[in-house]
């Protein structure tokens, strides 16, 4: 019997370490993001880091706000091409695709989600890119490409999590539905979607938050010029390309505002999930 | 707020009215109704839809997949726009910790230097930057309105190399001196080199090794010695610059031939990080593909050039362009010159 107490205080102790792993790991990402960018971001100047527009290393002049625009850019393009296709697969498969078919989609969603970056951004540089190029002109390593590979990218995440979400509608509003007469298209579109609203802006801002820290994908398919983009065609730079770009090389200064350029990263995805967690809240209020 | 769209969605419906009117006479809900009646067993639609008998799978795929097929097609028939004089020239380059980039700019005037030791990049800022030779290579292949340069190492028939100043980039003319665009490719170490790391060394200023270069499409710095293999075990590692590693790919497979024994790894990223790995200890030699500045010579490095190298300016094989001159390759980089006409490309 002691033995056996034993063995449940030791795992025990096993689990909580394990707890604690990887809240530190978060703890140590954070010090070491914020102690090493803070000396860059006091040497530079914050509003001078976030709002200056020109990106020189070798002048020591830091300006990330072309980079934020270009990830922003990127983001928004992304969501509005991914979200209505995922959202729509979502509601497929929940509520139009026969059992069969239904299987093999989703299993063809999930593999999706397993294909790594590099592979979307190989197929980005050699087939999106000149696509681009020969129906819109210009040189097609663009905005309008890396939103194309990043919508793709966050299809899985925006059908799985709104999917959930509409299967977690009760089963009463689609029948009340039905019974006041209203058919199956328009019960779905105007009742059960609805109904779901919060875990669908749930599947938003994931897919959001997945396409803002990609940067393997997009280093290949963006044209990385730190300039604003002024229309979809235009490159642009994002801030993960950025520090995938200059990491390898950069020293001194320019290394610790490549980190600053992660701590604004990171700000920008914490805004993001904190929008996540409330969005959740709400929804669990209800 | 849930209840809402159900019953707005029933109200559009008249031949329901009947329904509805009893459900206010009784005093319930219309759902608590409709509840009641699936509990003795109406009409099931709890289970969410099974909806047979309507279309069947292949039926309802048909449309959709019709309409794949048209927008694949819509694409696929954009043909590449053919090359004209009045394309806009798309302008590739490399990042900045590159060593072609870094040759390339002080070849032909585009890097401007601070007398506190700043430097700027003059090349035009909507350029493409490409992480490597590979990037600039695919791009330029398929952009009939794109110019680019990369190492004549890694120039290839997908492309076409424009003569700088009337001289075509060859083996040849780096040699002599004519084209203008060469730069040389450095070995970087500490001081205190490894036993095999020293063999590799003599190797590839032996005359196997630079015969290797030569083979390579690069220009040899030496007629050297004939090798003699001796019986080395251990690892030799290479970083740097992605010009220098193709070649010494090409080393490492001749000199592993002749010493099975021996293991040499080449981690391939660019010329800065190359410097940094030597100075840090992290591998035996940097690969380097430029010259190095003051500082980084302060770091106690020594530098040995293995070989000549061609920086070559490439455009689509469909370009007109008959050449460049310095300068005009200066202008495209500045940005000065925005279109292939006032480049000389001829219709």
């Amino acid at each position: 019997m002691k033995g056996r107490q034993r063995v449940e205080r030791l795992m025990q102790a096993v689990f909580w370490l394990c707890a604690c792993a990887a809240v530190a790991a978060v703890v140590l990402i954070c010090v070491f993001l914020f102690s090493g960018g803070a000396p860059a971001l006091r040497e530079i100047g914050v509003w001078q880091f976030l709002t200056g527009v020109r990106w020189e290393p070798g002048r020591e002049r830091f300006g990330v706000l072309p980079m934020i625009a270009g990830s922003l850019a990127v983001t928004l393009g992304a969501v509005l091409l991914g979200v209505p296709v995922g959202l729509l697969t979502a509601v497929f498969l929940r509520f139009f695709c026969p059992l069969r078919a239904r299987r093999v989609l989703g299993a063809a969603v999930g593999l999706l989600a397993g294909i790594p970056s590099v592979v979307y951004g190989f197929f980005g540089l050699t087939v999106l890119v000149p696509a681009v190029r020969r129906v819109f002109g210009g040189s097609g390593y663009s905005v309008l490409a890396v939103s194309l590979v990043l919508g793709m990218m966050i299809l899985p995440t925006v059908v799985s999590v709104s999917a959930d979400a509409l299967a977690a509608v009760e089963a009463g509003y689609y029948e009340g539905a039905r019974a006041l007469g209203a058919g199956h298209e328009r019960s779905v579109f105007r009742v059960l979607l609805p109904a779901a609203r919060s875990g669908i802006s749930a599947a938003v801002t994931l897919g959001l938050g997945r396409a803002i820290g990609e940067s393997m994908a997009v280093v290949m398919v963006a044209g990385n010029q730190a300039v604003f983009p002024h229309s979809p065609l235009d490159g642009a730079r994002t801030l993960t390309s950025n520090i995938v770009l200059e990491m390898g090389y950069a020293s001194g200064l320019h290394a610790d505002a490549l980190i600053a350029t992660g701590v604004v990263l990171f700000a920008m995805v914490m805004l993001n999930n904190l929008i996540f967690a409330l969005l959740r809240r709400r929804r669990m209020k209800k | 707020m849930r209840q809402r769209p159900a019953c707005a969605a029933g109200f559009r419906f008249p031949e329901i009215g009947g329904f509805l009117y009893a459900c206010a006479q009784n005093g319930q809900t219309v759902c608590e109704n409709v509840r009641k009646i699936h509990a003795k067993g109406g009409p099931a639609v709890s289970r969410l839809p099974r909806r047979r008998g309507r279309l069947h799978l292949p039926a309802r795929c048909l449309p959709l997949c019709l309409g794949l097929a048209l927008c694949l097609l819509c694409v696929s028939s954009c043909r590449e726009r053919p090359f004209s004089p009045a394309r806009p020239i798309h302008v590739f380059t490399r990042e900045e910790g590159s060593g072609t980039r870094t040759a390339f700019e002080e070849l032909f005037g585009l890097l401007e230097t601070d007398p506190d030791g700043g430097r700027l990049s003059l090349t035009r800022r909507e350029a493409v930057v490409a992480r490597s030779n590979g990037v600039v290579l695919s791009g330029v292949s398929t952009d009939p309105a794109a110019i680019g340069y990369l190492s004549l190492g890694s120039l290839n028939s997908a492309v076409r190399a424009l003569p700088i100043d009337g001289e075509l980039p060859t083996a040849e003319a780096v040699r002599t001196g004519r084209y203008p665009a060469a730069r040389r490719f450095y070995l970087v170490t500490r001081d205190g080199l490894s036993g095999p790391a020293a063999d590799f060394l003599r190797f590839v200023f032996s005359q196997e090794g630079q015969r290797v270069v030569a083979q390579a499409g690069y220009v040899p710095v030496c007629n050297g010695e004939p090798f003699v293999p001796g019986d080395v075990q251990g690892k030799t590692v290479l970083v740097g610059s992605s010009s220098v590693s193709p070649v010494m790919e090409q080393l490492r497979d001749a000199y592993l031939a002749g010493n099975p024994g021996a293991d040499i790894e080449i981690q391939t990223s660019d010329s800065a990080s190359g410097i940094r790995s030597a100075a840090g200890g992290g591998c035996d030699f940097g690969m380097v593909s430029r010259e190095l500045s003051a500082d980084e010579l302060a770091l106690g490095l020594t530098a040995t050039a293995v070989a000549l190298d061609g920086i070559a300016v490439v455009v689509h094989p469909e370009n007109t362009v008959p050449g460049l001159s310095s300068a005009q390759v200066r202008g495209i980089y500045l940005g000065e010159t925005a279109v292939w006409r006032d480049a000389g490309a001829v219709p």
